[in-house]
């Protein structure tokens, strides 16, 4: 796990793809790879109108790394100080053990130079202060990006610690109900 | 470096210096320092002002070469 | 074979990369210009740049100067100061696709081809007669080699000592595949000629139609001059025609490619001799504005020992050029030959099929140090020569002017002198006399000068004429010399060359542009699509035996000893190319299999130093698992990983190293990779839990899966 969060607020998320653009023009990546994710599901009837979701999907830099565990080179490393899992593309060959072994097909494949690329939630952008690229530039603002410790809103808290830390026991679940799903959180101000 | 006897067809020589043979040529100065093969040696009567034909490694090209600018590192087999 | 050089294209491109990269061109109107040097540079260094690029690179470096941006400013006039000193080299580039540094990985060129004095471009040749196009394997050599089957039955072929296959088992048959090519092209049609250049009204002469004349004639005849070709003899093709013996070179085949060359407008004027029928200064009356000299070397070094004057003791040259136009009267019964050289071996094999009853070569040093060709050393005694070794001629014995024999002193070696030669010493008291009634003397040739002297040209001390090698220009206005006349005896292939580049010096003398400073790089014609087979294949093809006349037959007839390839021949023969122009023999691949990810499943001892380790193509196939890695890294494409159809297949050149069959996503069916593969990864990760409940899926499958299970509805497929 990483000591972020980033926490999509599917209620509000519209499927504009403003994300996946940005997320590629900040790594300047060729046609092909797409290093965060909105799937779309549905659409499904629901009280009578059909109702589509969209699941935002960036890496969950899991605890403990199929990726990293999978890498021959070393190349696939998790940084120590914040969890963050990212390519160091010297150490890289392309033999795309990383892709075969994730779960959630996160890394992708850079057909320019042949090697690995996956999410690393912008850390050359995240180390100057700033926010990952897809969470900078959502227009609807349903992208949140922290540390849960400056979180206010508990049940937020709740959630970005439950996606960070269990990532992959939580989306392995079975399907549940709707019911259990995140609702959308309250409005609130931000606490500066 | 000793050399045995003439230069024959095989062997691996080294340009190991300009000539001072008038038909050494400016350009050659280039391959002082790349090494090759005799691939056609001086044609009758191993004479030692003959030019002969090293094929150079690599990239270097064909070309022939005075012979007091070449040492032998070792016979074709 | 990693070249370990540099090449100015691409360290340039990297420095402009770099300041990109590092953003220390902040002007954005200069940063902009960088980024299309950058563009350009790098269509250079791939080989995809146009006559363009020069002029654009050069206007864009300028523009680049104005800036006002320190950084930016500087780079220009470093490109512009590049291409000032070193533009033969972008040229070569751009024009020939060819780097000679090997450091532009699509444009390493193959050493073969760098070897080859005339520069064809062997390894597209010889896949081009591995699909059974012929006509175009020929038209190909052609474009660099008007002599396609002479070459293919007498050249020294350079090319095959460098050849890289030879450190696999032994080189490919570059110079017999030609051969079978030129034979196959002809016996289905013609040659090609490649399409002339509009005519300049330019006339050019040149003197001497052997292999350097014709060649030359040949290129200037093509950029669209008028030539002219003056021959002392009556036919042409020079020492071709009249230096080597019909059972190594046929007449008709030289007849036939000279007669394509003939066809392109080139004139001949027969038994005319440059200082007897024609001068120099006749032939500018006549309006000739360039001259190619290329006379050959055809006097022979005398024995200087008494009795040479008797008039059965024939020096080598003549007597070959007697019999070639057709003297075949023996000179004798027992003859014999004095030399050591190809010319004396060529002269021994003669005298046997004239029908002399005893062939005795005499050679003053021992076996080992014989300049002439082994392998025709050892069919000249298979044709019943004998040959004496450690033996000087001291006298020629002569009874009523008649040769009876040849007094010789026996000889030892010395101790190697100060240049490491060991000279034959003369044993004292080791006189005797070899009973002969001809002598063969084949001791080395010169160039004949007379008639040459009105040219007022530099000799050499070795009466040679003093001519740079690159632009043939032999320091006087318009006269240019090259072939044998320049480098005294050489080889065919060598006159080519040399012909070639006179046509380009002349060229450009006619036309007032530069003389270039350095050697062409030679021009890759093509970049074909390598031959796919097993690598058991591979390795299982040897080279192929050239199918030689029975030696009975050789004694008495002038037939061709070598019969030439069977076509099933020829192109397995070519199948065992290696493709070094596509592989640069670089080691990435090894490296990264081996040190990076530790498979070590290549065994290509061929990209490291010659025996450093051993090559063979089908270990791969024992530890492989189709990784990719090797592909990944790949600088030209060479190594290539694809899934076709059930299957995925690794192949290097051609070359299939590994296939498996694919495993399928559980999900969706689509392939996934091959079990080799999965267990790898499955291996790495068997201490985490298993997601999907170990459920082989694709990415995509994962993915969906995944937004499913936190949504709680179902993706829609696509």
């Amino acid at each position: 796990m990483s000591e972020y969060y980033l926490f999509h607020d599917s209620s509000k998320c519209i499927g504009c793809l403003s994300c996946e653009v940005h997320c590629k023009e900040n790594k300047r990546l060729p046609v092909g790879p797409r290093l965060c994710r909105v799937m779309t599901v549905g659409p499904k009837m629901v009280g009578g109108l059909p109702k589509v979701d969209f699941i935002f999907m960036p890496c969950f830099h899991c605890e403990r790394p199929w990726c990293v565990a999978a890498c021959p080179t070393g190349a696939m490393q998790k940084r120590a100080e914040d969890g963050i899992v990212f390519v160091n593309e010297e150490l890289c060959v392309g033999c795309k053990a990383c892709m075969r072994a994730c779960p959630w097909g996160v890394p992708q494949w850079n057909p320019e130079t042949g090697k690995a690329v996956k999410c690393d939630y912008c850390k050359d952008r995240v180390d100057k202060g700033l926010e990952p690229a897809c969470v900078a530039k959502c227009v609807t603002k349903c992208l949140h990006f922290g540390r849960p410790e400056q979180m206010v809103d508990s049940r937020r808290e709740r959630h970005a610690k439950a996606m960070a830390a269990v990532g992959w026991e939580v989306t392995l679940r079975q399907p549940t109900a709707p019911a259990s799903k995140p609702r959308k959180p309250p409005v609130r101000k931000q606490a500066e | 470096m000793e050399q045995q006897g003439a230069l024959r067809q095989g062997d691996r020589v080294e340009i190991y210096r300009a000539s001072g043979d008038q038909r050494w040529e400016s350009y050659m100065a280039r391959y002082i320092g790349m090494k090759g093969v005799v691939t056609d040696p001086d044609v009758v009567i191993n004479d030692p002002d003959a030019l002969v034909e090293v094929t150079l490694e690599g990239t270097g090209g064909t070309h022939r070469f005075p012979q007091d600018c070449l040492r032998r590192l070792g016979t074709g087999s | 074979m990693a070249q370990e050089s540099t090449c100015p294209v691409r360290e340039i491109r990297q420095e402009v990369a770099s300041a990109l990269a590092q953003e220390s061109i902040k002007e954005p109107r200069a940063r902009m210009r960088a980024e299309k040097l950058l563009v350009l540079l790098e269509d250079i260094a791939q080989g995809r740049a146009g006559s363009e690029h020069l002029a654009d690179l050069k206007a864009v470096a300028r523009s680049l100067t104005e800036r006002q941006d320190a950084h930016g400013a500087d780079l220009g006039q470093r490109i512009l100061s590049l291409l000032e000193s070193q533009g033969e080299i972008f040229q070569s580039h751009i024009l020939t696709r060819n780097c000679a540094s090997g450091a532009c990985d699509m444009l390493a060129p193959a050493p073969c081809q760098m070897a080859c004095p005339s520069g064809i471009d062997v390894p597209s040749y010889v896949a081009l007669i591995g699909q059974g196009r012929y006509q175009e394997a020929v038209n190909l050599i052609r474009q660099d080699n008007p002599f396609p089957w002479v070459c293919g039955l007498v050249c020294t072929h350079p090319c095959e000592f460098v050849c890289v296959r030879g450190q696999v088992d032994s080189p490919v048959a570059i110079k017999e595949l030609k051969a079978f090519a030129a034979e196959k092209a002809l016996s289905e049609g013609r040659y090609l000629n490649p399409p002339k250049e509009p005519a300049t009204g330019h006339m050019v002469c040149v003197v001497g139609a052997g292999p350097a004349g014709l060649t030359a004639a040949y290129f200037l005849a093509l950029k669209g001059h008028k030539v002219t070709v003056i021959e002392a003899l009556p036919m042409a093709g020079g020492m071709m025609m009249v230096g080597i013996p019909r059972f190594r070179l046929p007449r008709e085949v030289i007849d036939r490619e000279v007669a394509f060359i003939e066809e392109l407008g080139v004139e001949f004027r027969f038994n005319t001799r440059l200082g007897v029928e024609v001068t120099l200064q006749s032939l500018r009356k006549e309006g000739f504005e360039a001259f190619f000299i290329a006379v050959g070397a055809h006097a022979s070094h005398r024995l200087a020992v008494p009795g040479e004057d008797l008039p059965q003791v024939l020096d080598a040259v003549r007597f070959l050029r007697d019999v070639a136009m057709g003297a075949r009267k023996r000179p004798g019964e027992r003859v014999l030959v004095v030399g050591g050289g190809n010319v004396a071996i060529d002269a021994a094999r003669t005298l046997v099929r004239l029908g002399c009853r005893e062939v005795t070569l005499l050679y003053r040093r021992s076996r080992s140090e014989m300049p002439a060709n082994v392998e025709e050393v050892r069919q000249a005694e298979e044709e019943g020569v004998r040959l004496v070794f450690l033996t000087i001629p001291v006298e020629v014995m002569g009874e009523k002017g008649r040769v009876v024999g040849l007094r010789c002193l026996r000889a030892r070696l010395s101790e190697p002198d100060a240049r490491g030669r060991r000279r034959p010493v003369p044993i004292e008291g080791s006189d005797h006399i070899m009973a002969a009634d001809a002598v063969v003397t084949a001791i080395g040739q010169r160039v004949l000068t007379e008639g040459l002297e009105h040219l007022d040209l530099r000799w050499s001390s070795w009466d040679t004429i003093v001519a740079d090698t690159i632009t043939a220009g032999a320091g006087r206005e318009g006269i240019f010399a090259g072939g044998d006349v320049v480098l005294g005896p050489a080889t065919v292939v060598e006159a080519i060359g040399a012909g070639k580049r006179a046509a380009e010096g002349i060229d450009r003398f006619l036309k007032g542009l530069p003389q270039p400073t350095m050697p062409a790089v030679p021009v890759r014609r093509a970049r074909l699509e390598p031959w796919e087979m097993a690598a058991s294949l591979k390795m299982d093809l040897k080279r192929c035996e050239m199918p030689l006349l029975g030696p009975e037959r050789r004694r008495i007839t002038f037939q061709q000893v070598e019969l030439g390839l069977g076509e099933e021949q020829a192109r397995r023969e070519a199948h065992r190319c290696l493709r070094c122009d596509i592989c640069k023999r670089c080691g990435r691949c090894v490296v990264v299999c081996r040190d990076r990810m530790e498979i070590d499943a290549l065994k290509l001892g061929y990209v490291g130093q010659p025996g450093e380790s051993p090559t063979d193509f089908r270990m791969t196939s024992e530890r492989c698992i189709l990784c990719g890695a090797c592909a990944a890294n790949c600088p030209t494409g060479a190594m290539q990983m694809e899934d076709r159809g059930e299957e995925r297949l690794l192949i290097l050149g051609g070359t299939i190293l590994q296939r498996e069959r694919l495993e399928r996503c559980q999900g969706c069916g689509d392939y996934l990779g091959p079990s080799r593969y999965l267990d790898f990864v499955r291996k790495r990760t068997s201490g985490l839990a298993q997601a999907f409940a170990g459920r082989l899926l694709c990415e995509k499958c994962a993915r969906r899966a995944t937004a499913e299970s936190k949504s709680g509805m179902s993706v829609p497929q696509g």
